[in-house]
């Protein structure tokens, strides 16, 4: 069941900062109102609004939760489409340097070599957190008139794919660091 | 989903996995991305008198993008550069039989190939610029 306006459902302004606070509560209070547990006395059609109601504040709630998410939503709402497909908008460079990245990160993975996969992993969180940010500030720059092949809208895809990559390789990262 | 027979056997015993000197005049080097995935592909090529002597590739990502840039490489050698331009993404995607969603991973080793030739194909002419002055 596809989330129309995750914003609008848990009654938050639609933009990219968020009060994370207000967002627990906002989803808290709603839940209560809908949880399940207070239609199993009423008719079988209520129920199921009730709880079809519930999955969508749930998926609205962990779309803007996820500031990546929340970003794509934001985009999504203004009929602004991600990117897909392959990569022709990232300079050559900046895929290099994903490429060693990686490389780097499957190079101690296989030797084991856990300061090393904690230092790359940290260098990775600290550019994840600063590409984050760059995003919200992009879609929050983004005017009611910006198209798809507005600068806004440009940076923000950009953005978006770094962190794509820079995500799968923190997955890397991760999946070497736990313990088989 | 399932991966075809084809595609188990290149991601098992990959081909050619490695790196060339990308700084090397005869090397030509392509990396290319998916964004929505965040998988990366460089694929390497070695040229001697207009011939790929050599391929090599590195692959972060699914089976399916491992597997097109293992046959890639297969196929790339002993190939002219004219030659090596006419693998085309539907070729790979057919002969390891890709379900639609993975198409794309067949697309990124048809755009690799193009950028390593081009990647040579640019070094080599900056080499005659470099001879003539």
């Amino acid at each position: 069941m596809p989330v129309q306006d995750p914003f609008a459902l848990l009654g938050l302004p639609r933009r990219f900062a968020l009060d994370e606070d207000e967002l627990h509560r906002r989803h808290l209070e709603l839940s209560l109102r809908h949880h399940p547990d207070r239609f199993v006395l009423r008719p079988e059609e209520e129920r199921l609004q009730a709880e079809d109601e519930m999955a969508r504040l749930n998926e609205a709630y962990e779309i803007l939760r996820d500031p990546v998410r929340r970003a794509e939503a934001l985009l999504a709402l203004r009929g602004l489409p991600a990117a897909e497909g392959t990569d022709q908008t990232s300079d050559p460079e900046f895929l290099m340097e994903m490429m060693e990245l990686k490389e780097q990160a499957a190079e101690a993975a296989a030797e084991r070599d856990r300061p090393r996969l904690m230092e790359l992993l940290c260098r990775i969180n600290v550019k994840l957190d600063e590409e984050i940010a760059a995003l919200g500030a992009a879609v929050d720059r983004l005017g009611a008139e910006d198209g798809p092949e507005s600068t806004a809208a440009a940076a923000a895809r950009a953005h978006l794919t770094e962190i794509a990559y820079l995500r799968s390789t923190r997955d890397l990262l991760e999946r070497a660091l736990i313990p088989a | 989903m399932a991966y075809s027979d084809k595609v188990i056997d290149h991601y098992e015993h990959p081909r050619n996995v490695g790196s060339l000197d990308k700084d090397s005049p005869e090397v030509g080097t392509g990396v290319v991305g998916a964004p929505e995935c965040g998988d990366v592909m460089k694929l390497q090529i070695q040229v001697e008198n207009g011939v790929i002597v050599d391929a090599k590739f590195k692959t972060f990502g699914c089976g399916s993008a491992i597997a097109s840039s293992s046959l890639a490489t297969e196929w790339l050698k002993g190939r002219s550069l004219d030659e090596a331009t006419e693998i085309k993404n539907s070729d790979i995607a057919q002969e390891l039989a890709l379900p639609p969603v993975k198409i794309h991973c067949s697309v990124l080793a048809e755009d690799a190939i193009k950028q390593a030739i081009e990647d040579y194909r640019r070094k080599q002419q900056q080499r005659q610029e470099a001879e003539q002055e």
